[in-house]
């Protein structure tokens, strides 16, 4: 298929900014209006984990760590598991989601992704003030740089969810089993990740391999270990992720067009 | 010469039976495309072409009716046009901003309110948000929702959301317009509205047609394309276009015909004098006759019934309005008059009926088409005995009498 459109590149970038911008929000604003819950439950879930990590951290082994530090740790952690996981799982759904507008040829897979990645922001914002708020309180280094680390580590987690789950959706769409393969790894992403336990300093090469493959480990190591005054666990690492999200991101839009036609064709009226 | 703005070339597209085989061969034409491999023209064990060998150049001002029956590849042909599906075979080029009036309410989001879905809708064509709100105001003028313009969709009766569906549509000014069965929506008012609307729209965008409405194709296409099987059947004019698609579905008769005690009826029917036989075609305006007979035991009335192919009844020529009784085994015979008919299929059926109106019998149909120029889709279509009178005033004319008559006989066989 060939053309110009008369709208260019530049309107029809406008046009998926301005369209995945109103979707978000109006689709957040509408749940909200549905219950207050639904805009209050994002920024709970992470308050009641971190509280309820905090009573059991003995069993986790971080006894010694100082209560105020480790609910910071575990705030952010749970904060920016919780975005990816859900910004992921928003993608994997998408086209289901928005079949109707799909099918009709009205939304491509650039202006879904900005929608869901937009989504993950404005739910992810609130509890990245809190963490700020947080850090302050428990007087933990909140300067211009740990909170911009912590917004800029916190974007990359949601464009990480949003490119991988770009890329797997086609496939997500087609085959309920990509679904449960996420689901059945969301354990080992969570141990692996960091979200409620620090990463080892050293470790051997199985364990650093699995930790290095695990793209919230680095990116969430990234977001958080400014805030808490530490050092990053492997600075290479966090940049590597950083690009690799990048790279699918731009393999995804590029994929995108080519892939849709066919996924809408079987996924039938 | 005007812009071409729409052109198929070759196109074809074919589909998998079975939702699994589907679903298998849509993740190996995901792999291939990953891997920038073109679609294979082949078929594979299971698939078939829903349309092949498609071919037309559409220019501004154009518009294409597209006609065919169930099953055609019509909504798919329209699909592949708008880019929603690739096609297997050949290549589309369109130039301009596209617009579909495809499942019209498929593309509103129920969360948002009837406002908030017009101005997605502009800023998804990539108008600027000045362009956007005047679009706005002509939608929100043009649907006549009223207070329910700012309420969320999902709270709208399927009327509104049909009216909301078709002005997003329809004030965006597309170069390409694809319409597919949704001409026009609502009350009569608002369908009135709908029409003079794409027919503004036709004369400034190259226009896409899929309709079974005969009269929008004799009025507002310039061209039309008949699909049977997924193949072009014909690429003509409307008319052309029209009689083709009439000779397609005429051909299609029930497997077995539906009568009631039919034995006890027998009948042929004339043209002009002549004998056609079931399935012939006749003119419009062509004088018909049927003469039979029947061999009920007792006195009945008989009515001759002419319906529209498999549809409603467009006339009824009662014996009792003649006050002819057909006696136990008398001939009859029914002179029906010129038929004035718009072109189609229709068929007679003869049914005998008792004092009470009970229905004795019912033969089965005598089928025939109806050929002609197609204006409208009124099924009786009398040409009337018309004048002029210039210069003179309503009260000044002369009454006007048509002379066209039916009659019924009988006759008791000697």
């Amino acid at each position: 298929m060939t053309g110009t459109s008369s709208v260019g590149f530049v309107g029809s970038l406008r046009a998926s900014w301005s369209v995945a911008w109103l979707l978000a929000l109006r689709e957040w604003l509408s749940g909200y209006r549905a219950s207050a819950w639904n805009a209050l439950w994002p920024l709970l879930y992470p308050i009641l984990y971190t509280a309820l990590l905090l009573a059991v951290r003995p069993l986790l082994g971080q006894q010694t760590q100082e209560p105020a530090r480790y609910a910071l740790f575990a705030f952010v952690g749970f904060s920016l598991w919780q975005a990816w996981i859900e910004t992921l799982r928003a993608q994997l759904g998408a086209l289901r989601r928005y079949k109707s507008m799909v099918a009709r040829g009205d939304m491509g897979t650039g202006t879904i992704a900005l929608s869901s990645a937009m989504t993950g922001v404005i739910q992810l914002a609130p509890r990245l003030l809190v963490a700020v708020a947080l850090g302050w309180a428990t007087q933990h280094a909140v300067t211009a740089f740990s909170v911009g680390m912590l917004l800029l580590g916190g974007a990359l987690v949601v464009a990480n969810a949003t490119a991988f789950g770009t890329l797997l959706q086609p496939w997500a769409t087609l085959t309920p089993g990509v679904d449960r393969v996420v689901q059945s790894l969301t354990l080992a992403l969570v141990f692996t990740g960091g979200v409620f336990l620090p990463l080892p300093a050293e470790s051997p090469p199985l364990v650093a391999g699995l930790l290095a493959l695990n793209p919230l480990a680095a990116l969430l190591d990234m977001a958080r270990a400014p805030l808490l005054g530490d050092a990053l666990y492997q600075p290479g690492l966090s940049l590597a992720w950083a690009g690799v999200t990048v790279g699918v991101a731009l393999l995804a839009r590029h994929l995108g067009p080519r892939l849709l036609p066919i996924v809408v064709e079987r996924m039938g009226n | 010469m005007t812009d071409l703005l729409l052109s198929a070339r070759g196109v074809g597209k074919k589909y998998a039976r079975g939702l699994r085989r589907s679903m298998a061969y849509g993740s190996r034409d995901l792999l291939g495309a990953t891997l920038g491999r073109a679609p294979s023209s082949t078929l594979r064990d299971g698939e078939f072409w829903a349309l092949r060998g498609i071919d037309f150049e559409l220019r501004r001002g154009e518009c294409l009716a597209v006609l065919g029956g169930n099953g055609a590849g019509k909504s798919t042909l329209l699909k592949v046009l708008c880019g929603v599906l690739r096609p297997d075979e050949g290549t589309v080029e369109q130039h301009g901003r596209i617009e579909k009036m495809i499942e019209l309410m498929a593309g509103l989001s129920p969360s948002l309110s009837g406002v908030e879905n017009i101005l997605l809708r502009a800023r998804m064509l990539g108008l600027s948000r000045v362009e956007a709100g005047r679009k706005l105001d002509e939608a929100v003028e043009f649907a006549d929702i009223g207070e329910g313009i700012d309420m969320p969709v999902s709270q709208y009766s399927s009327g509104m959301k049909a009216r909301l569906g078709f002005a997003a549509t329809v004030v965006m000014a597309p170069d390409i317009l694809l319409i597919d069965e949704v001409l026009a929506v609502g009350d009569l008012g608002f369908r009135m509205k709908c029409y003079a609307r794409v027919d503004q729209m036709r004369r400034t965008s190259a226009v896409v047609m899929v309709t079974h409405g005969m009269n929008h194709v004799a009025r507002m296409a310039t061209s039309s394309l008949v699909l049977h099987k997924g193949q072009p059947a014909l690429l003509g004019t409307p008319q052309a276009g029209i009689a083709r698609y009439q000779e397609l579905m005429g051909a299609a008769t029930p497997a077995t015909e539906a009568g009631y005690r039919h034995d006890a009826v027998a009948f042929s029917m004339q043209a002009d004098g002549t004998e056609i036989p079931a399935g012939a075609s006749i003119r419009y305006g062509q004088r018909l006759g049927l003469s039979g007979s029947h061999v009920h035991p007792e006195p009945l009335w008989l009515s001759v019934v002419l319906h529209e192919g498999d549809g409603p009844t467009v006339g009824d020529w009662h014996s009792r309005r003649a006050d002819v009784r057909m006696a136990p085994g008398e001939r009859f015979q029914l002179d029906m008059g010129p038929l004035e008919l718009c072109p189609g299929r229709y068929r007679v059926v003869v049914v005998g009926l008792g004092e009470d109106g009970t229905q004795h019998f019912m033969s089965l149909p005598h089928r025939f088409t109806v050929s002609g120029l197609h204006l409208g889709t009124t099924r009786w279509q009398p040409s009337g005995a018309w004048t002029t009178h210039a210069g003179a005033g309503a009260a000044a004319l002369p009454l006007a009498h048509a002379g066209h008559g039916a009659s019924f006989t009988g006759d008791t066989p000697a």
